[in-house]
């Protein structure tokens, strides 16, 4: 799945730890979300959302 | 697994080797025991030669512990790692199996290398999983 986390964190000048420090998740977590390999659950699609304050369909894109 | 030490590894790493060491005074006491046939009714050496899975099994409930504290990734990549080490011992054993029927040159290999097998697997299959999410 497609998704704007690498653009959202570099608008934020975020490491990927600093986000998943945000986010409570591990930096490889992150990594694997951010590079499409893994997709994340609600649960961490809805926290991330909260983190960058915007919907889950402004960072995720299904169709990707 | 997180590469920094978190409280969660840090109380894992304490419980797996109170478990550990557990592990290796009950296997002495065990040992000892049963090789100066010092008890003689065979349910009881059976009791006493089976009591080291106790500390062991503490131990896996550490373990248990510290994959629920992961993140949901991390535990994607054990359970994934899991079943691969377990299928592939599964597997090796059963093929192992039918060519032992079949001749007398492949020796006899104890059911206690399972568990090592099983763990040693696990932690070379998270390896190869890791890489393939990086």
């Amino acid at each position: 799945m497609k998704n704007r986390l690498k653009v959202l964190r570099a608008e934020r000048n975020w490491s990927q730890a600093e986000l998943a420090e945000r986010a409570g998740v591990s930096r490889q977590a992150i990594n694997a979300v951010e590079t499409g390999k893994f997709d994340p659950s609600l649960p961490l699609a809805f926290t991330l959302s909260e983190v960058f304050g915007l919907k889950i369909e402004d960072i995720f894109d299904p169709k990707g | 697994m997180t590469s920094s030490p978190n409280p969660h590894a840090r109380r894992y790493m304490l419980h797996m080797f109170l478990a550990m060491a557990g592990y290796c005074a009950v296997l002495f006491a065990s040992l000892t025991l049963i090789r100066g046939d010092a008890v003689d009714a065979d349910w009881l050496r059976i009791i006493i030669a089976i009591s080291p899975v106790i500390p062991a099994l503490y131990g896996l409930h550490a373990m248990i512990v510290f994959v629920r504290s992961m993140d949901e990734f991390n535990r994607a990549v054990i359970a994934e790692a899991t079943m691969i080490s377990a299928g592939a011992v599964a597997f090796l054993s059963f093929a192992y199996a039918f060519a032992q029927q079949a001749s007398d040159l492949l020796p006899e290999i104890g059911l206690i290398w399972v568990l090592p097998a099983i763990v040693g697997g696990q932690g070379l299959a998270a390896c190869f999983v890791r890489r393939r999410y990086a």
